[in-house]
């Protein structure tokens, strides 16, 4: 029995850093930094995307806004300075760029819950022009919408003097904050990675592939997704897990050879549930039985 | 006002760039081909050396032939007449390098040797 149901609507301020990038060629020299390919966007765009070292493993995970003259960005606030220094020292002696800090200039908030469409209806704001990778300003705040095959978050940004505007609609709407832990609880349930989930892995091992692009030049840490893509050498995957017994973020032994990542967990009576990474040799397997005789439930997200 | 222009943001990020006199090697081979490359215009133009985000190790280096910019955001090296320029903002990453000239088809041409950096990309034009 689980006892997670999907909520009607709550809200988290996300941890997020902002960044903002100016300069007629911010876009492409974004690009040099990253795995995804963002030169030919169009405005009112956003695009998913990961910085790596160039070993290949995952540094942050950004979301980038695409205003035109300015570009947005929101990554991890524990990678806030050394994102925008890792930006400033390549920029080319050559052109003009500006990189602010916006991180006390823009609060993020995350929307979950049924009440998302009831909120843009009251807003006047067409679903359609923040879904599919597009955002809208509504006064001076930016909306959008992050989706799965389960779930929809509406993410907003707003300056941070005029926050009170987002909270009055959530309480006008009887829409709850959650702490930290329910946020991991409801993001757990539905299988939304999160940004510890996937730090220091390489991509394709976290279900990350889709923001890998590799016909698009070189990036830090392409040679090694090139090499790892071309020879077939994906082994793992990440998956949500359910065990009865909690469990620490820790590698369990797998009976059969290998071993299970614990990422995320969440204790929820007997159904604890888990975002670990598993070899995906196991991956259309159902059950799995660790050395220490834990059984763990896999469900493929 | 909107989203990007509210309170709250700080002044563009400025981080202090560590300034250090480059020195760098130059191969005789190098020394010929920088030659030959100015076409006898190092009266006017200058070779610039530069770093910048880029390649599968993080840096990328980039060598222009072009007009003097006459600034001294620049450190001039004369190597034979013909001056080399190093913007300030990469003598930290170029510091050292040594520029040589391969005259073979595959892989030829000027080539950069870094002893500071902690990895290259295989093709040779990234460091990090």
């Amino acid at each position: 029995m689980t006892s997670f149901s999907y909520p009607d609507g709550k809200y988290i301020l996300s941890e997020s850093s902002i960044t903002v990038l100016s300069g007629a060629n911010a876009l492409l020299h974004l690009q040099k930094l990253i795995t995804s390919k963002v030169e030919d966007s169009d405005l009112y765009r956003t695009h998913d995307s990961l910085f790596c070292h160039a070993n290949g493993r995952i540094i942050d995970y950004l979301k980038i806004y695409n205003f035109g003259e300015k570009i947005l960005i929101t990554n991890n606030n524990k990678n806030g300075n050394s994102i925008r220094k890792l930006i400033q020292t390549g920029i080319p002696w050559n052109e003009e760029m500006t990189i602010t800090n916006g991180d006390n200039g823009i609060c993020h908030y995350r929307l979950i819950g049924n009440i998302i469409d009831t909120i843009l209806k009251q807003c006047g704001i067409n679903k359609e022009s923040i879904v599919n990778n597009k955002f809208t300003e509504y006064g001076n705040m930016i909306l959008t919408i992050s989706s799965g095959k389960n779930y929809q978050i509406l993410d907003i940004l707003i300056p941070s003097d005029e926050e009170d505007k987002v909270l009055k609609i959530f309480k006008n709407n009887n829409i709850k904050n959650m702490e930290a832990s329910e946020w991991d609880k409801i993001r757990i349930n539905l299988g939304i990675v999160d940004y510890f989930d996937i730090e220091n892995s390489i991509p394709f091992e976290v279900n990350m592939e889709h923001l890998v692009k590799l016909d698009k030049g070189c990036y830090p840490g392409q040679e090694i997704h090139a090499r790892i893509e071309s020879r077939g050498k994906i082994n793992k995957k990440l998956v949500k897990i359910t065990t009865n017994l909690p469990l620490k973020k820790s590698k369990y032994s797998i009976l059969r050879g290998g071993k299970i990542v614990i990422k995320s967990s969440f204790e929820q009576n007997e159904n604890n549930v888990h975002l670990g990474v598993i070899p995906i040799k196991y991956i259309e397997d159902s059950i799995i039985i660790t050395k220490d005789d834990i059984k763990f439930e896999i469900q493929q997200i | 006002m909107g989203l990007l222009d509210g309170a709250g943001f700080s002044l563009p990020v400025f981080n202090e760039i560590e300034i250090i006199d480059v020195k760098i090697n130059v191969t005789d081979s190098a020394r010929n081909a920088m030659k030959l490359s100015m076409n006898n215009d190092d009266d006017t133009h200058v070779l610039i050396i530069s770093a910048e985000s880029g390649g599968c190790s993080g840096y990328l280096y980039d060598m222009k032939i072009t007009e003097d910019p006459k600034d001294d955001t620049f450190q001039r090296i004369d190597v034979d007449g013909v001056s080399i320029l190093i913007h300030n903002k990469d003598s930290a990453l170029l510091n050292g390098i040594e520029l040589d000239y391969k005259d073979t088809l595959m892989g030829g041409g000027f080539q950069i040797k870094n002893p500071s950096a902690d990895r290259e990309c295989g093709c040779g034009q990234s460091f990090g």
